[in-house]
């Protein structure tokens, strides 16, 4: 009997335990899903609700909207399909399976147009600020990635992409973008070319 | 004796002008000027971080473009160890590495200043 009792005791802990992990493991798709759903919909009051706080600094509804209408709606969703999801960490490529301590989770999409079949990458962040400890989706994370994986699609280089993509966000009106470990960068080339002369060693000295 | 005066100067002058530049590369080495920076300009004689918010740089290291390191930075202010004699040494500034953070992305990674990178 006392044998039972504690077998029991022990399956229902180690049931309680991958519960626990198995909850807070899935908790980044149930935002990635609240996300799709939103984008799908072409709620942009959901988009802004899922946004974290410190991107809200320089982040509208009405800001989310235009480039909802002038690069999400047409790059991913006009006759668009999402083909494929693939959750990965920012360090690597395969994910996080303890979430305790990471902040952010990526999962990488693949959309698929339906008339040509081409497919064409983005990546959502799905972060979790230590102030807020809910997890969120920077939007304008999301739209660099956008732009990033329509200018590789179209066969140009890599290399040009992410500028390509900042200078597109800047004109799309935002001055600032959300990081993907939860800071903000300035949208600016020539300010951050300037900056990084400023603050840059052209030969670290460290001992 | 005019004459030897006068090519002695512009001899003098030739020598200066080609060893100067030679020498001022040795001024960004600390080492160079012990009585400047102390013994060295170091991290054992340095106080900071300064300025106290930080510096930062941001490298991508590899030739794969998929793969990023992004170094955070810091610069500690040198201090002479003797007194008077003020840091004249241009930096009298040493950087140390306070983290290395690699990242990776399917396309290409990009770093900005902040020590921030992308990765898509």
């Amino acid at each position: 009997m006392r044998r039972r009792i504690k077998a029991l005791l022990i399956f229902t802990a180690v049931l309680t335990a991958v519960g626990v992990w198995w909850w807070q493991w899935q908790a980044p798709y149930r935002t990635l899903t609240a996300f799709l759903d939103a984008l799908q919909r072409g709620d942009v009051a959901a988009l802004y609700a899922l946004t974290p706080a410190y991107e809200r600094r320089f982040l509208t509804p009405t800001l989310i909207a235009h480039a909802y209408e002038k690069v999400i709606k047409p790059q991913l969703l006009n006759e668009k399909k999402i083909d494929r999801i693939w959750r990965t960490s920012l360090r690597g490529f395969f994910p996080d399976l303890w979430l305790g301590r990471v902040r952010s989770v990526r999962f990488y999409l693949w959309v698929q147009d339906q008339r040509s079949n081409k497919k064409q990458l983005t990546a959502i962040i799905v972060q979790r600020p230590p102030i807020e400890e809910r997890w969120r989706v920077p939007f304008s994370t999301f739209l660099v990635n956008t732009l990033v994986g329509a200018y590789v699609a179209q066969g140009r280089s890599a290399d040009k992409a992410f500028d390509w993509a900042f200078e597109t966000v800047r004109r799309l009106g935002f001055q600032f973008v959300a990081s993907p470990e939860g800071s903000t960068v300035s949208t600016s080339l020539t300010e951050a070319a300037g900056h990084r002369e400023q603050v840059m060693p052209s030969v670290p000295i460290s001992r | 004796m005019r004459k030897q005066l006068h090519v002695l100067s512009v001899t003098a002058l030739c020598v200066l002008s080609i060893v100067a530049p030679l020498f001022a590369g040795y001024c960004i080495d600390c080492d160079s000027y012990p009585t400047s920076c102390g013994n060295g300009c170091h991290r054992g004689n340095a106080v900071g971080p300064w300025p106290n918010n930080g510096n930062y740089c941001v490298t991508c290291s590899g030739t794969i473009r998929q793969f990023c390191t992004a170094c955070r930075w810091e610069r500690f202010q040198c201090v002479p160890n003797q007194p008077g004699y003020p840091a004249s040494c241009a930096p009298p500034y040493v950087w140390e590495k306070i983290s290395e953070d690699n990242q990776a992305g399917l396309i290409s990674c990009t770093c900005r200043p902040g020590g921030v990178c992308f990765c898509l």
